[in-house]
């Protein structure tokens, strides 16, 4: 048989966004020999950009880095800022922020398997899996006024609280979902025809796992824990009770199942986080000029750690800023799970890793 | 975190390497400017079963900082080295998780990777060159006055006058 090219891209096969992969089929022509991938497309310099910006403006360009972990980009660059200035954050601030990233979690989460469920033309699943997050969409609107950026996070503390009725409205939101949670749970773990078509996919073994450093439910499903909140515990994460969820097959339908079990993990937190939430302040009462430093601070993201580096020198913009997203160390893991799969499920393992382009390029 | 600390240090005296692990905050900082040396230190960390999580590169005077940022049982194990040649032995042959990060601060920097099994570009079209960051302007820098102050500064540096 002559030797078949496969082309795809420069749109990223899940959604749309660009990167270049080069995929060399077996002789057989139906399965997969090798990939390689060419990115840089959406290099946009914000590493750069953030040194031209003081502290608090950095805040606003963090918080675009990624769209589904936006939360976490300046949560976790605040955090490195309080860590150079020392700053003490309110105890309700701990907790609400934990209010906010798990929301954030929940509806990224979701995001993700109603993608899964696109690609194997699984249309009913799919509504449903998308109606659920969209009660969560729902409610970030109600609780900061957007949908997507947050906005959530500032330097000492959070830019929002909580009243009586969006508690109330959360827990609504959480009791709503709950059952259905369950029932996705349920059609994972039995549904033969499901198991069937994405059991045994872009299998990524333990051993590979480590080796590669993957990070997230990407890791999680083959077994590693690196889940931050309960290796290095931040904001209120050490005062909450909660599971790391593993699996052991590492494949597309674990990864899927850390995803779900997950939900109802960060379900228990919120609700946790809710009752015991302290009163007091939600921020603190005065703005501190940065002093000259350096810190490393990282939290667990929907796709998995994410670290930055903040190195000061007593001006108020940074000096140098760096930061890691999940999916970067979640790429090369993609040459390990792609050979000896079907060229039909290539959008299907790429989708399993959650990948996300623009924040991975920054 | 303390034990690990401890751990390191009695490491680095036992096989007499001079390096020292300072605990700043949550996590462990040191620093040193011997390119052995730090090879040493590496091929230590990858037998605790060390990872990668990042590598931050940046300029200081002439030469280039490098923090290697690693995770050791949830601990962030930073390590600094000066180099002062552009120049840095590869790790990514004792950790896979730097293969990217690696690349990504050779391009951005011009730094050579000495040793690395696949030293490609890894987002700038290799129709650019390598380091061009500091050649080139930014569309906001060049559209304010800052820009021809610049040029002429660099035209008289040339032409060795200093001011005026």
């Amino acid at each position: 048989m002559d030797k078949t090219k496969v082309i795809l891209g420069p749109f990223d096969v899940a959604l749309e966004e660009p990167v270049y992969f080069k995929i060399e089929p077996n002789d057989d022509g139906k399965t997969i020999k090798s990939v390689d991938m060419i990115n840089g497309f959406v290099h946009r310099g914000i590493e750069s950009i953030v040194l031209q910006r003081n502290f608090l403006q950095n805040l606003i360009i963090t918080e675009k880095v990624c769209a589904l972990c936006s939360n976490n980009h300046p949560f976790t660059y605040c955090m490195a800022v309080e860590k150079i200035a020392g700053l003490q954050l309110p105890e309700r601030a701990k907790y609400l922020r934990v209010v906010a990233d798990e929301i954030k979690r929940i509806a990224s989460h979701l995001f993700n398997l109603g993608m899964l469920a696109h690609l194997i033309h699984n249309k009913s699943l799919m509504t449903k899996l998308l109606e659920t997050r969209e009660d969560f969409q729902d409610l970030k609107e109600a609780i900061w006024g957007n949908r997507m950026d947050l906005s959530a996070n500032t330097i000492g503390g959070v830019k929002f609280d909580l009243d009586t009725t969006l508690i109330a409205s959360i827990r609504e939101a959480l009791h709503k979902n709950k059952s259905k949670i369950e029932a996705f749970i349920a059609l994972f773990e039995t549904d033969a025809t499901l198991i069937a078509r994405i059991g045994g996919v872009g299998v990524l073994r333990y051993e590979d796992a480590l080796k590669l450093g993957v990070v997230g439910p990407v890791a999680r499903a083959s077994g590693v824990n690196n889940d931050v909140r309960k290796r290095a515990p931040y904001a209120a994460y050490d005062k909450l009770s909660f599971d790391v969820v593993l699996q052991k097959d590492g494949d597309v339908l674990s990864r899927a199942k850390v995803r779900l079990y997950e939900i109802l993990e960060s379900m228990k937190l919120l609700h946790q986080a809710l009752d015991a939430l302290p009163e007091g302040d939600v921020v603190l009462p005065t703005r501190s000029l940065i002093p000259e430093g350096e810190a490393i601070s990282r939290s667990e993201a929907p796709r998995g750690e994410l670290v930055y580096y903040l190195k000061t020198n007593g001006s108020q913009k940074p000096e140098r800023m760096k930061w890691r997203v999940p999916t970067y160390m979640n790429w090369e893991a993609l040459k390990v799970m792609m050979p000896n799969n079907n060229i039909d499920d290539v959008a299907l393992i790429f989708n399993s890793i959650d990948p996300c382009i623009s924040c991975t390029e920054r | 975190m303390k034990a690990l600390h401890q751990k390191l240090n009695d490491i680095c005296t036992t096989l007499k390497l001079s390096c020292h692990f300072e605990t700043q905050g949550d996590s462990l900082w040191c620093a040193i400017d011997d390119k052995t040396l730090f090879l040493r230190i590496a091929e230590i960390l990858q037998t605790l079963n060390a990872r990668v999580c990042m590598i931050t590169a940046y300029k200081k005077e002439d030469a280039h900082e490098l923090v290697y940022h690693f995770d050791l049982d949830g601990i962030m194990l930073n390590m600094k080295l000066h180099i002062s040649d552009a120049s840095v032995p590869s790790i990514t042959p004792l950790f896979k998780s730097a293969d990217w990060t690696e690349r990504e601060l050779s391009e951005l920097y011009g730094i050579t990777l000495e040793n690395h099994p696949n030293p490609k570009r890894l987002f700038l079209d290799d129709a650019l060159k390598e380091d061009l960051v500091k050649e080139y302007y930014s569309l906001s820098f060049a559209m304010s006055g800052k820009v021809n102050q610049e040029l002429w500064d660099k035209v008289k540096a040339e032409k060795g006058v200093l001011h005026g």
